[in-house]
């Protein structure tokens, strides 16, 4: 094992870790995105500790190099949390627009 | 029963709305509501002195937000005919909007705009950006009108009750305009003169063509 793959297997450690420790903090036990995160993990260990399983796993889905279906994936998952922010940012704009009009008519109504 | 609630959206107007509120007052069977939008000048000040109901938004959201505002005022005060909404800079006049009523009254409308059809004070940049909306209303509706962003609209009050808005800025305008043409609605239309003084010109509009863009995005988000 190279010394590049050594860092980025102990560096992919420490993020599930951390990821772990959030999932805690936020929603106790969620054993769904646990098992979510530890299934990422064990992919992105499993490929980093053997680099030419991407080349196999390219050829069932008919993309010629491995470490393009890395790039591929890379880009659907960004457009996938990029749509999810929007989404987000969408409903809290929504909600924060009905909380001050709601306060302005309250204040209207106390000034009766 | 009185025959309308004037909505005026106001941001950082005190300049400008004051004379128009003046004259509004003057015409008997019409209330106003100013919505103040997160104003940091002397807008609610004005307004106050007048004795003009005010509502006064906390932070700054925007003229669709704002008018929702003032559509959500109405709702709970369903002593009116017809809703009217007016720009709060001087671009409506008091005239334009006794027209707008007559019109509304003849013709017994659900929805009546103020189509812009002089044109002749109005910059290139936004003759340019409305004749691009009024093109994208008809590729969503199928329907073309002219000026689907006039800000001088006057809606039946009871026609308001089923309507869900989201948009939360200029596209709010086309949002009515859509939701009213799907609804098989009584739409007509008053041609007015669009009226832009130095003030006008010179306000920090966010009609750029960024926002235009953002614009076109929500409408497709509201749309679909």
């Amino acid at each position: 094992m190279t010394l590049y793959q050594i860092i980025l297997l102990t560096a992919l450690g420490i993020f599930f870790l951390k990821q772990l420790v959030s999932i805690k903090k936020t929603s106790g036990k969620n054993f769904f995105r646990t098992y979510v995160w530890l299934i990422l993990t064990f992919a992105g260990a499993t490929v980093i500790a053997d680099p030419r399983l991407t080349a196999v796993l390219a050829q069932k889905f008919g993309i010629g190099r491995g470490t393009d279906i890395v790039v591929y994936t890379v880009i659907g998952w960004l457009f996938y949390k990029m749509y999810r922010a929007d989404q987000q940012i969408s409903k809290q704009q929504e909600q924060l627009n009905k909380l001050v009009s709601r306060m302005a008519l309250k204040d209207t109504n106390e000034q009766k | 029963m009185k025959l309308a609630l004037v909505v005026i959206p106001a941001y950082n107007e005190d300049s400008q709305i004051e004379p128009l509120l003046g004259q509004i007052k003057e015409i008997t069977d019409i209330d106003i509501v100013v919505v103040n939008d997160g104003s940091t000048d002397k807008t609610l000040e004005v307004c106050k002195n007048l004795n003009v109901k005010c509502l006064s938004h906390l932070i700054n959201l925007g003229y669709g937000a704002a008018v929702r505002t003032g559509f959500a005022y109405a709702k709970k005060h369903p002593n009116y005919k017809y809703i009217v909404t007016m720009d709060g800079d001087g671009q409506h006049t008091v005239d334009q909007l006794k027209l707008l009523l007559e019109e509304c009254k003849k013709n017994q409308l659900d929805l009546i705009v103020g189509r812009r059809v002089r044109k002749e004070q109005m910059p290139i940049s936004r003759k340019a950006i409305n004749a691009l909306a009024d093109l994208f209303f008809w590729a969503l509706s199928g329907k073309y009108f002219v000026d689907t962003q006039s800000g001088l609209k006057a809606i039946r009050l009871n026609s308001l009750y089923d309507l869900e808005l989201n948009s939360v800025d200029y596209e709010l305008c086309t949002e009515i305009l859509l939701k009213y043409s799907k609804k098989k609605c009584k739409i007509g239309w008053v041609d007015i003169e669009a009226l832009y003084s130095e003030y006008s010109l010179n306000k920090p509009v966010k009609q750029r063509v960024i926002n235009a863009l953002s614009m076109v995005i929500n409408l497709l988000k509201i749309s679909t």
